[in-house]
């Protein structure tokens, strides 16, 4: 059975009118919700109205922008989720991005993504098209493996702009679930929507997991949760264990697989217990370390991460022509690091480069720096990871100062939230005399540690 | 002499606004003026959810959760918590976060402190400074019209706050008579800083017609725009007790020196050392004096 969204959507309004599709909140926070039967009369209307070659959506966690995503994928227009809160700069370079790939009609594309990748630098992912419902591959049967019930209450919690909480929500909707909404993050708000709305199933980031734990939550509050599923930044281990004792290691899942769609791995808490740190085994997957001269290494080696998965059909290639790394039999690899132990579970290593990760999202220095150097009291300035214990990181950086001159920190931060998204700005600023550079010129990052004077103490 | 390059700080002018700027401060980790963005500085929703909860534990109010979306700004929030100033009436009022020898500054003649808060940015944003505002602008409390009465009962807050020193004293106006008597019953005071009214905005012009005066407060920024006649009319009767306080005030004996900073209108006792600073050098005195 492989069928159109739009007829999906119709046949699943057909047989379940009345059942929720979506609930979500207004900018009052009141709640909204829209009945299969709304949904889909929504969805066709506004699927009449979206023409080529593409759609944007102001991808807000909103009832109309999810309306917008549904109705696009029903009408088979490519589209692309955008953060509302993209600066312009950043706005103007991922459209013409855009622009000078879909100047025309192009049915090959189902969505496209944003990604930082591993450079920070935005790029777009595009995931070939268009999408069809088929009872045996929608959801993955990966996802199948992590508690997903075909018509359950669903939790999206992370930004509909974000490739994980967006392909599930596309699965959500072709999979007849009841999709919450959340439409920002909050804490005690998710525990809160999960206790009310019976949720059923949820992705969360490891922040958001940090966040929840530091609330307190009664595990009675969790009742209705078959299962939890968490993918972007590595989790630590008090988060972990923190979670298995909340659900019990039975119903929390951590995936790792990239935007691009290269394979991915699953581990289930017990497997986690018994293989504390593990990001777990491939899923219809096969992973290869490689060192870099480009040989395989041993178990307890760590190299580069190649994955390779046989539905390569669903692989996103970048729309500037650069592509993931690949090797002649087919892996391929986003660049992280990591060794396989003896079973077979893979374990990742920090980044060997000097991407900041705020959150699960990623940061390139190199952009920071540039905007810094923009503001005229600035002379040079070198950006670095800062240890945040809910976030993982946040940027910090050093300011060399133009010689008799002063500026607040919040002028500098002003500032770079005029030309960066937000969670770019940097938290740390420490004014220095100079910056340790070599001969060629190059900051030596490794040198400048982490210093809170001037800025929030490291949490 | 440095230069400071951007102009868009707005300081806070009541000890709401003064309160939450502060909360800013802890959670973004640097100083805010009360017009800046939460977001456009970097604050995300997990730093407005405890911009939330500090509302909650210090004022026991419940806000919505996406207050800060909807008051993105210091001076926007503080209007909808304006009528808890009373909880904040003081007298000691932190000013700014930080470390360092603490900076005690002593209210003007017409009892605020929020003004300080430009004077603190200057100073470093990372040096503890702390207001004393004088009883009888918010809440329930009457004016004092006695220096000795207030003299003691600062120096029992900053004792309380910090039992030991150093200190470091200040205040322009009726503040530097304060803060010398402060200083009297203190030990291990580094500086005592005469400052100059202009230096700190300290000119509420005293203006018969309330209606009038308050006009003209709003129009130079120097009280929300939702301030009432009524707040005049307290600023009134604290000006006129300090004016009282000041003209009966008998020096204690004291040998501590005053630094005087710029042109003020105070009379020091003949037998006290009187240091004399231009203006300008204000804050590097007192960075010197604060190491």
């Amino acid at each position: 059975m492989n069928l159109p969204v739009r007829r999906r959507i119709a046949d699943i309004a057909h047989d379940a009118p009345d059942r929720p599709a979506l609930i979500g909140f207004d900018a009052d926070l009141a709640e909204v919700a829209l009945s299969w039967r709304e949904f889909a009369d929504r969805v066709a209307e506004a699927a009449s109205r979206t023409t080529g070659p593409y759609a944007v959506v102001e991808a807000a966690n909103t009832v109309d922008a999810a309306v917008a995503i549904a109705a696009a994928l029903a009408a088979e227009v490519p589209v692309f989720p955008l953060d509302p809160a993209t600066p312009p700069p950043e706005r103007d370079v991922l459209l013409s991005q855009l622009k000078s790939r879909f100047g025309q009609e192009d049915h090959g594309v189902a969505y496209l993504l944003a990604t930082g990748a591993s450079t920070g630098i935005p790029k777009i992912a595009a995931r070939p098209g268009p999408l069809r419902y088929d009872s045996r591959r929608t959801p993955s049967l990966v996802i199948r493996q992590t508690g997903w019930r075909t018509g359950q209450r669903h939790l999206i919690v992370g930004p509909l702009y974000h490739a994980a909480p967006f392909t599930s929500f596309v699965d959500a909707i072709l999979d007849a679930n009841t999709v919450v909404l959340q439409r920002f993050f909050a804490p005690q708000w998710t525990v809160d929507l999960i206790r009310e709305h019976g949720v059923e199933w949820a992705q969360l980031t490891p922040t958001h997991m940090r966040e929840i734990l530091s609330t307190a939550p009664d595990p009675a509050h969790f009742d209705s949760l078959r299962a939890v599923l968490h993918t972007a930044a590595k989790c630590d281990d008090a988060t972990k264990r923190g979670w298995l004792d909340l659900l019990g290691p039975q119903r929390v899942f951590e995936l790792y697989g990239a935007t691009e769609g290269i394979g991915v791995t699953l581990a289930r808490g017990d497997e986690w217990l018994s293989h504390p740190g593990t990001v777990g085994r491939g899923v219809l997957t096969r992973i290869r370390i490689q060192d870099d001269t480009g040989r395989p290494t041993p178990p307890g080696t760590p190299g580069t991460v190649y994955l390779r998965t046989p539905d390569a059909i669903t692989r996103a290639d970048y729309l500037d022509h650069r592509t993931v790394r690949t090797t002649p039999d087919g892996f391929a690899t986003v660049g992280d690091r990591g060794r396989l132990d003896d079973d077979g579970y893979l374990y990742l290593e920090p980044r060997a480069h000097d991407t900041i990760n705020v959150g699960g999202e990623k940061v390139d220095p190199d952009e920071v720096e540039a905007a810094l150097r923009h503001h005229h009291a600035v002379l040079d300035a070198v950006a670095l990871a800062v240890p945040h214990d809910t976030l993982g990181s946040v940027v910090g950086v050093h300011v060399v100062l133009r010689p008799d001159t002063t500026v607040r920190r919040a002028e500098l931060a002003a500032h770079c939230g005029r030309l960066l998204a937000g969670y770019k700005i940097p938290k740390h600023f420490t004014f220095v005399d100079r910056l340790p550079r070599t001969a060629a010129g190059k900051v030596q990052r490794r040198r400048l540690y982490p210093d809170s004077e001037g800025g929030a103490p490291p949490r | 002499m440095t230069t400071p390059v951007d102009t868009d700080y707005h300081r806070p002018r009541d000890p709401v606004e003064l309160w939450l700027s502060r909360v800013w401060q802890d959670v973004l980790g640097f100083g805010v003026g009360i017009r800046e963005n939460f977001f456009g500085i970097g604050g995300n929703s997990l730093d407005a959810a405890r911009v939330i909860n500090a509302v909650l534990t210090e004022l026991d109010v419940r806000l919505p959760l996406n207050v800060m979306t909807e008051h993105p700004t210091v001076e926007s929030l503080a209007a909808t918590l304006r009528e808890h100033n009373g909880r904040l009436a003081g007298p000691l009022v932190p000013v700014q976060n930080g470390g360092g020898i603490p900076l005690f500054l002593i209210h003007p003649d017409d009892g605020q402190v929020a003004r300080y808060a430009r004077l603190a940015q200057d100073i470093g944003e990372d040096h503890a400074v702390h207001g004393l505002q004088a009883p009888g602008l918010y809440g329930d409390t009457a004016p004092v019209d006695s220096v000795p009465a207030l003299a003691r009962a600062y120096a029992d807050e900053i004792r309380a706050a910090h039992p030991s020193g150093p200190y470091v004293l200040g205040g322009a106006g009726a503040g530097a008579v304060i803060a010398f008597e402060v200083a009297a019953l203190l030990p291990d005071v580094r500086l005592i800083a005469d400052l100059d009214p202009g230096l700190v905005e300290a000119g509420t012009p005293d203006i018969a017609d309330p209606e009038q005066a308050l006009a003209g407060w709003k129009a130079r920024d120097l009280v929300p725009s939702d301030t009432t006649p009524e707040f005049v009319a307290r600023v009134t009767r604290v000006r006129e007790a300090l004016v009282v306080a000041v003209a009966a005030w008998r020096p204690s004996p004291s040998t501590a020196p005053v630094d005087v900073f710029g042109e003020t209108a105070n009379t020091w006792p003949d037998d006290v050392t009187v240091r004399r600073h231009r203006a300008a050098d204000l804050t590097a005195a007192l960075r010197t004096a604060l190491r």
